[in-house]
Order: C-alpha cells, then sequence, then structure tokens
C-alpha cells in the first residue's frame, strides 16, 4: 500500500503546514482540510491576525524574547529580580519557566546552541549580549539549557566565559520526574538525581 | 520470552509481510537471494536498532521508497512487548512506538525485544577489521546496559561534534580553545564506555572459553583481550584527558579524533597466540559459535530468559555439526529462528519444530 499524497494546491498547504514543529502529516492534513472547509470569514479573520501579530511583535532588545515593544514586559517590570539571569536556548523555554512560578528573575535567549557540525560557533549565538547584561550588576546566571551534548558543551563554554567574571553559575538540576514512581525511572536518571541531592 | 508477531513493511525485499511464528523452532526454508537474512536482520534490528550489516538505516529500505517500517510483539510471562520503528527517508529519522506510544528517545526500545545472531559472516568479527568487533560488541551490551548504552549514544554525539569543529579549526575557522568543551564530553563518556566493555569483555571471554573447551575437547584454551584505545588506570579521567591532549595537534592534522573508545578493539587468542594467525577456517568458525554461545548465555542469566535465537543460513555440514554440539550446550529452552536452503535440519535442535516457506501471500508453514 502507497500513501497516497493530496494534490496540487491542497497538496502544497499540507506540506507547508507540516514544516511547523511538531506537526506531522496527519496532523497537517486536518488542519489544512479544516481551514478549506471552514467559512471564508473565519480565514480572514485568521489570515489578518497573522499579519497584525507578525507586524506588531518583535524580539526584544535585552532578552530576545518576543515582544510588543523594543523591551518586554518582563525585562521592564522593576520588581523583577534583577541581580539573577536565567539563560535559555529560545524564548519558547522562557514560557515553561514562568509557567513554573517559580522563577522572578530576567532570562536571555541565546538563539541556538553551539553545534559545529551545523556550522554553529559561540559567536553565532547571543553570548556576547548576555556578558554586557552579566557586568550589569547580575549576581547569579542560571544556565538553563537542553540536556544534550551541545547543550551540555554550551553550558561548559559559558560557565568558563562567566566565572571569569566572578560571577555565580548554576545550572538546572537533574532529578526525578515528579508524579511517577521511582521504579520506572531509567539508572541513568537515579544517578543525576543522586548526584544532585539535597539535604533536608 | 518469544515474537509472537512480526510485520514489515518495505524492509529490504519485503513490500509488506506479515509473520506469527511458534515459540518453538521455526525453520525457515527458501532458496538464496529470497530475502530469508532479511528476516533475521529485521528481527535484529527490533532488539538492536542496528542491523547487523548495514551501517546506515536507508540501506534496510526497499528501493524506490521513502519509508519502512519493522514492528514486532513479544510474549512473556509479565506480559506483551510491542515494538514498532519506522524510518523516513525525507527526514532522514526514526520514530519509535513502544507498546503503541511514541517514545521520546530511541534508546529507550533497544534491548526490549533480546536477541542473539549467529550468521556465516561471524567469521569477520574473529578476523576481520576491529570496525565488526566494536559492532558485535556493542549490540550485545547495548541491549543489557542501559547505561552503556546511553554513555555510547552521548559520546558518538560529542565525537561528531569534536571532529566537524577539528575540520573548521584546520581550515583556521575557529580557536584551538573551542576543543575544551568537546574534550569534556570525550573524556566523561569515553571513560565510562572503556569500563564498561572491559567488564562485559571480560565476563564473555570465561564463558566463551569454557564453551569453546567444550565444543573441540579442550585442546587450546580461547581468550578474548580487550585492547582500549585509552587506558583507564586508577585517575581514569585525567589519563584519557592527558592522552587526548597529547594527540590535539594530530587530530586537527587528520581533522578527526585519532584516539578513544571509537577505535578500541578486542582479540581473539589461541592459547597466546592471535588467533587471526594460527585458526584455519574450521577453528574460526568454532570460535566465533562459542562467543555467540557466551552471549547467549550472559544474557540469559542477565535477563531471566533466554534471548530469541537466530541462526542464519545454517546449510554446510561443518555447520550441522557443530550446531548439534553448541546446542548441547544450551538446553535452555527459548525461541529459535533457522534460516537454511535444506529441508533436513530438524533432528539438531530440540523442541518444536516448524517449517516454514516464503510464498507470494507472505510466509506459510510447510505441511510435510
Amino acid at each position: 500500500m502507497d500513501v497516497i499524497y493530496p494534490r496540487g494546491i491542497l497538496g502544497q498547504l499540507v506540506k507547508e503546514i507540516s514544516k511547523f514543529p511538531g506537526v506531522g502529516l496527519r496532523s497537517a492534513e486536518r488542519i489544512a482540510y479544516s481551514i478549506i472547509l471552514s467559512g471564508p470569514s473565519r480565514i480572514n479573520e485568521f489570515s489578518a491576525l497573522l499579519n497584525k501579530a507578525k507586524s506588531a511583535l518583535s524580539r526584544c532588545k535585552l532578552c530576545g524574547d518576543i515582544s510588543e515593544g523594543e523591551i518586554c514586559q518582563i525585562c521592564r517590570d522593576e520588581k523583577r529580580d534583577r541581580t539573577k539571569i536565567c539563560v535559555v536556548r529560545e524564548p519558547l523555554a522562557i514560557l515553561s519557566i514562568e509557567r513554573s512560578g517559580e522563577y522572578r528573575g530576567l532570562y536571555h535567549s541565546l538563539d541556538g546552541l553551539i553545534s559545529p557540525l551545523d556550522g554553529i560557533k559561540p559567536e553565532d549565538l547571543r553570548i556576547g549580549e548576555l556578558m554586557k547584561r552579566i557586568d550589569d550588576n547580575i549576581e547569579e546566571v542560571i544556565i538553563a539549557l537542553d540536556p544534550s551534548v551541545e547543550g551540555d558543551a554550551t553550558s561548559m563554554y559559558l560557565a568558563d566565559l562567566i566565572k571569569k567574571r566572578d560571577v555565580m553559575v548554576t545550572r538546572l538540576a537533574y532529578g526525578l520526574p515528579v508524579g511517577s514512581d521511582i521504579e520506572y525511572a531509567d539508572a541513568t536518571t537515579i544517578r543525576r538525581a543522586l548526584q544532585g541531592r539535597q539535604e533536608l | 520470552m518469544y515474537l509472537k508477531y512480526l510485520r514489515l513493511y518495505q524492509f529490504r525485499n519485503f513490500n509488506e509481510l506479515e509473520f506469527e511464528p511458534t515459540q518453538d523452532v521455526n525453520i525457515i526454508v527458501g532458496r538464496n537471494g529470497i530475502g530469508k537474512t532479511n528476516l533475521l536482520e529485521a528481527i535484529g534490528y527490533l532488539s538492536s536498532l542496528r542491523s547487523h550489516r548495514a551501517s546506515t538505516d536507508r540501506t534496510l529500505m526497499m528501493l524506490g521508497k521513502d519509508e519502512f517500517s519493522v514492528r514486532g510483539i513479544a510474549s512473556s510471562e509479565l506480559g506483551n512487548v510491542d515494538v514498532r520503528i519506522d524510518y523516513f527517508q525525507e527526514r532522514g529519522r526514526r520514530v519509535g512506538y513502544l507498546d503503541g506510544n511514541r517514545v521520546d528517545r530511541l534508546i529507550d526500545m533497544v534491548g526490549r525485544i533480546p536477541s542473539v545472531l549467529f550468521s556465516p559472516e561471524d567469521l569477520n568479527f574473529v578476523r576481520g577489521a576491529p570496525s565488526e568487533r566494536r559492532r558485535v560488541i556493542d549490540i550485545f551490551i547495548s541491549q543489557l546496559d542501559r547505561e552503556y548504552l546511553e554513555a555510547l549514544s552521548r559520546y558518538n554525539a560529542t565525537l561528531s561534534q569534536r571532529n566537524a569543529l577539528l575540520k573548521v579549526i584546520q581550515s583556521g575557522g575557529a580557536e584551538v580553545g573551542q576543543l575544551e568543551v568537546w574534550d569534556d564530553g570525550i573524556i566523561r563518556y569515553g571513560k565510562e564506555i572503556v569500563e564498561r566493555r572491559a567488564e562485559w569483555i571480560g565476563g564473555l571471554s570465561k564463558v566463551a572459553s569454557r564453551f569453546y573447551r567444550d565444543v573441540t575437547g579442550g585442546e587450546q584454551e580461547l581468550n578474548l583481550v580487550y585492547e582500549p584505545s585509552l587506558e583507564v588506570g586508577n585517575d581514569a579521567g585525567i589519563g584519557i584527558g592527558e592522552r587526548l591532549n597529547s594527540v590535539r595537534e594530530d587530530d586537527i592534522r587528520y581533522g578527526f579524533t585519532t584516539v578513544g573508545p571509537h577505535r578500541d578493539d578486542f582479540k581473539f587468542l589461541l592459547g597466546d597466540i592471535r588467533a587471526s594467525q594460527v585458526a584455519s577456517q574450521g577453528q574460526t568458525r568454532l570460535m566465533a559459535i562459542a562467543f555467540r554461545l557466551a552471549q547467549s548465555k550472559m544474557m540469559g542469566d542477565y535477563l531471566g530468559e533466554r534471548p530469541i535465537l537466530l541462526l542464519d543460513d545454517m546449510g554446510s555440514e561443518l555447520d550441522l555439526t557443530h550446531l548439534s554440539e553448541a546446542f548441547r550446550l544450551i538446553p535452555e529452552k527459548g525461541q529459535v529462528f533457522v534460516t537454511t536452503t535444506r529441508e533436513d535440519l530438524a533432528p539438531i535442535i530440540s523442541g518444536e519444530v516448524t517449517f516454514w516457506r516464503f510464498s507470494d501471500s507472505g510466509i506459510v508453514e510447510m505441511k510435510s
């Protein structure tokens, strides 16, 4: 049995939608069919909203998050702890950390990780901007990058630079997933959780 | 544990194939070129997510297609396990499903349906290049040792990055100091790989040596000796780091990492002499069989039940004699797949034997 793809313009639409992260072929088909089968007013409103969002939103000059205006809400908020800065790979991660409600400091998106395979060098990342911000009374830098080898290498690179400035560098702990039983955790997770154990 | 259902889609020469083997001995009879080895390769792929002979997934895909899928359902006292791997050429990636749920990390699927494959090409790991031996040992350890697999996967990712950076440095596009963040991964994961290989190969050597003695009547002693590219001493981490530093200029000149577990080897010794220098064809075959039996025995001891045995292309008189000897040494019950061109294999293997053959509609039972 061969896979049947939609042809022509419909196929083009499906293909374009499937380029978005996390959208597989099946989901792309559902979305494309739903768009075309919905009324013309909904399509017009949606495409107007897309255009409006794209022109109203840009990157925050400081942290790199998506912002309505030059500086984002978080960077402008005087009530936030301006001695701490949390380094993330991309703006989307800021949303996840904000949802936790645990952190009240500032953020900085690197816009990537060091990866020679993809031709991404340290100077391609927003590291220079980060160092300038650190010199502005930052006391702690919290590194919250992916636990991949690229994330680890980038963290190490940053830690070396930041320590030279006599600023504390921390990294998010690896640990057991909340809400699951310990016997289901794999050995690597348990080992890392043990290494990062805390005194009660 | 036994495989009760196998489905191949656009895998090698199979456009679509479903197979429901028995839990004892399955003998698959067919002429050369019909895909017998491909079938066993697929079962081995379910165990380790690697082929025993192809180094890229793309090779496993049917010609002219752009995806393939392998799915197996195995049954044990603990219940069923359903492993499915889909490969998509366009994205160059694989998607895995465990019991119907998509997994975040493919390595979570390795070793769920453990197997050991005996192949005529096994002569290659006794006599051939070190890369063959590393492949065999990695496939074996990975099915049993989750932390080894984790370290190996991170080591390989780090190695690719380091090699890419070495080429950039070579052409003057980056500073040498940038190697440090990758050296750290090479040292950390490399040390773990070396320690675990030493342990597993040491264990295999003892068991394989016993099997070889039993099969041959004890003329010469078989030993496996691990030859790591980097020695792990007492201050292991420091040792590897120093060694890596000392070859840095070479690495930059060649544009790749010249030392590390990706250059490891282990040798087969008969007495004190390297097997590749002394062994006859028959002896080499016996060493390979003893080595595979040792894998099966260790996996059985470790997992609490015998892995699925895959015996590819068992045809020659030599194989038949040796294998009947060999099977006397692993009397535990378990599922076996045998491929052959002959129909007279049954007597060598104990257990309930079912003969199968390929037909247009798939694999069908042969009624005698």
